[in-house]
């Protein structure tokens, strides 16, 4: 039995609420790996899209183990957890992993978003037990004793992880904010790697990903920018680009992600068409991440 | 160009909630937009500020304006102030952003400088964008160009926290020709001095815009979390002698369907016979003033008697 991956959210920087954009939808990113006959509940991130997906599950699921796999700590990515009902039930146990920054912590983080005075909901609500996980880029780990998850630094503010989830012969990886490395160093770390060698330190940054992302069959890739829109200092990507790295890694599948909100469906659909062509030659079947669709993982 | 007209970038509370099942009534977080001569005046930053945002990019771009912005805060909830850094006037260096609250100038400071902390978000600090940001303690009496500004404390609840940071604040926006707007978004209506003096505030408004995000059943777990039924929005109408009145604040997660089905139930409600309300949409601007009503146009402007 395969696992699958669920979108719920699939905008990029903020969730949008426009009539233009209803086709892919507005919340901002959340995915939920859907793991069948198991005893617990795997997402990644807490943008707008887990608010809407609590909603659905109520405070009362039988099902009372939670892991959130957290990419970094930018609003989109977490704005929506203080109002994910599932931790307002105190018999959930929720696990968030999560890297540390030079700044902040998770935990740290997680604790500000219910500062006083900001929360519009009273902070005791969240009751569930709560547990936080450090993640150190590139070191694999198992969630439940079953998942096995792989993390790779991104080119991003922060220490923004991609993530590579394996169970039972299938994969997906999730490449949420990642920007083009020449020139341009984003994470946090990536500066000082750069100064000593800045060709050599691109190169093993590239053909890390490529490795990270090699032979896996879905790849998810943040395709916020076009081309002609590209500001690589905003620490997000392009089609063509997401395209090439797919190509070197051997996938079968790209899901255009991380939609600009300004993004109207129509502007999503014309960057599907601007790679569609080159990918067919390549064989990778190209796609633009849709809120509620569900992905069937295949090895 | 006279009249005193209003439009709701954004009617949802709590969180943001996009969807077709939201698409009539809209999903963006709160953003109020007072329209008063050609000046800019909003409160609230919820998400509704940025398809406001991204309207004046014309303005700037392209007729090359220097926006003079004015933003008043109710509070400093996520909902109300979230979408700041969003906001794209701020990207730009001739835009004037003002920004008014009756808290002191470093809790309102403070409570924004939050949304561009580096480990939040690309930036530094509100006062390192490029626009040029300015934060007013607002004091009564506030007048910009004809336009008088009051506010008053609300009732955000008592379950919120026992110390919270700071008041929650209705505002009350007044023209030349005594016709007023008045907003009380995340005002819990229960009977309290704050109520009945709330009432005396927003006496015979033009235009009330109320607090409107629970249902009586709801409200049964969440009383003193700081908002108001529907039913007691009206009851304060009524009190108020609100010439009309736009239910606000729609819970996250109430599809379009189903607040129709509660706007049906209300007009069953006879206590609310007199009343002329309606539920807030995103998008539509509506018109106060003591002219005659008009048919909608497809502009979705809709007059207010």
């Amino acid at each position: 039995m395969t696992i699958k991956l669920k979108l719920l959210g699939v905008r990029g920087s903020r969730p949008s609420d426009k009539k233009s954009s209803l086709g892919y939808g507005g919340n901002s990113t959340s995915f939920e790996i859907v793991i069948p006959d198991e005893d617990f509940y795997l997402f990644i991130d807490g943008g707008s899209g887990i608010s809407r997906r609590g909603f659905e599950l109520g405070e009362d699921t039988t099902i009372n183990k939670f892991h959130f796999l957290i990419t970094h700590t930018h609003w989109d990515h977490i704005l929506g957890l203080p109002f994910f009902s599932p931790l307002h039930a105190a018999k959930n146990h929720v696990n968030f992993h999560a890297s540390k920054t030079r700044r902040h912590s998770f935990e740290e983080i997680f604790n500000g978003l219910q500062k006083n005075g900001n929360l519009p909901i009273p902070a005791t609500q969240l009751q569930a037990q709560l547990k936080f996980t450090t993640i150190e880029p590139q070191v694999p780990f198992k969630i439940e004793d079953k998942i096995l998850i792989e993390t790779f630094q991104l080119n991003h503010q922060g220490i923004t992880l991609g993530y590579k989830i394996s169970y039972k012969g299938s994969s997906v990886a999730i490449i949420t904010d990642n920007a083009p490395i020449e020139g341009n160093y984003m994470g946090e770390g990536m500066k000082e790697k750069a100064l000593v060698d800045k060709k050599a330190f691109e190169q093993s940054f590239n053909e890390g990903l490529v490795n990270f992302l090699k032979d896996v069959h879905t790849v998810v890739v943040d395709t916020h920018f076009t081309e002609s829109t590209l500001k690589v200092d905003w620490g997000h990507s392009t089609p063509p680009r997401a395209l090439e790295l797919c190509k070197k890694a051997g996938n079968s599948r790209l899901v255009l992600f991380h939609h600009a909100p300004e993004d109207s469906d129509q502007d999503v659909n014309a960057k599907v068409d601007s790679i569609l062509n080159d990918a067919k030659k390549a064989h990778i079947e190209v796609k633009a991440a849709k809120e509620g669709d569900v992905w069937e993982l295949c090895a | 160009m006279g009249t005193l007209r209003v439009k709701l970038w954004g009617t949802r509370g709590l969180v943001s909630s996009p969807g077709h099942d939201t698409a009539i009534y809209g999903g963006n977080t709160p953003c109020v937009q007072i329209l008063h001569k050609n000046n800019l005046i909003i409160v609230d930053t919820g998400f509704g500020c940025c398809n406001l945002g991204e309207d004046l990019l014309e303005r700037i771009l392209v007729n090359k304006e220097d926006l003079k912005i004015h933003i008043f805060y109710t509070h400093f909830h996520w909902d109300h102030i979230q979408a700041l850094p969003f906001f794209m006037p701020i990207y730009f260096a001739n835009t004037q952003l003002n920004i008014y609250s009756p808290e002191p100038q470093e809790t309102t400071a403070s409570n924004l400088e939050i949304l561009f902390d580096a480990s939040y978000s690309p930036f530094e600090s509100l006062f390192t964008m490029p626009a040029v940001v300015k934060v007013h303690q607002i004091t009564k009496n506030l007048e910009i160009d004809g336009l008088k500004i009051d506010f008053h404390a609300v009732d955000h609840g008592s379950s919120l926290g026992e110390t919270e940071a700071h008041e929650t604040y209705a505002y009350k926006f007044t023209n030349e020709k005594n016709e007023s707007i008045a907003l009380l978004t995340d005002h819990e209506a229960r009977s309290s001095l704050r109520n009945d003096s709330l009432i005396e505030f927003a006496k015979e408004c033009n235009l009330l815009i109320h607090d409107a995000q629970y249902t009586e059943k709801e409200y049964n777990k969440y009383a003193g979390w700081g908002h108001s039924t529907s039913q007691q929005a009206l009851e304060n109408a009524l009190k108020m002698g609100a010439v009309k009145t736009l239910l606000t604040h729609h819970h996250p997660f109430r599809t379009d369907v189903a607040i129709e089905k509660i706007n049906h139930e209300l007009r069953q409600d006879e206590r609310f016979h007199s009343l002329k309300f309606e539920f807030a949409t995103e998008l539509v601007e509506y018109e106060v003033g003591n002219k005659k009503k008009k048919k909608k146009s497809t502009n979705k402007v809709s007059k207010v008697g």
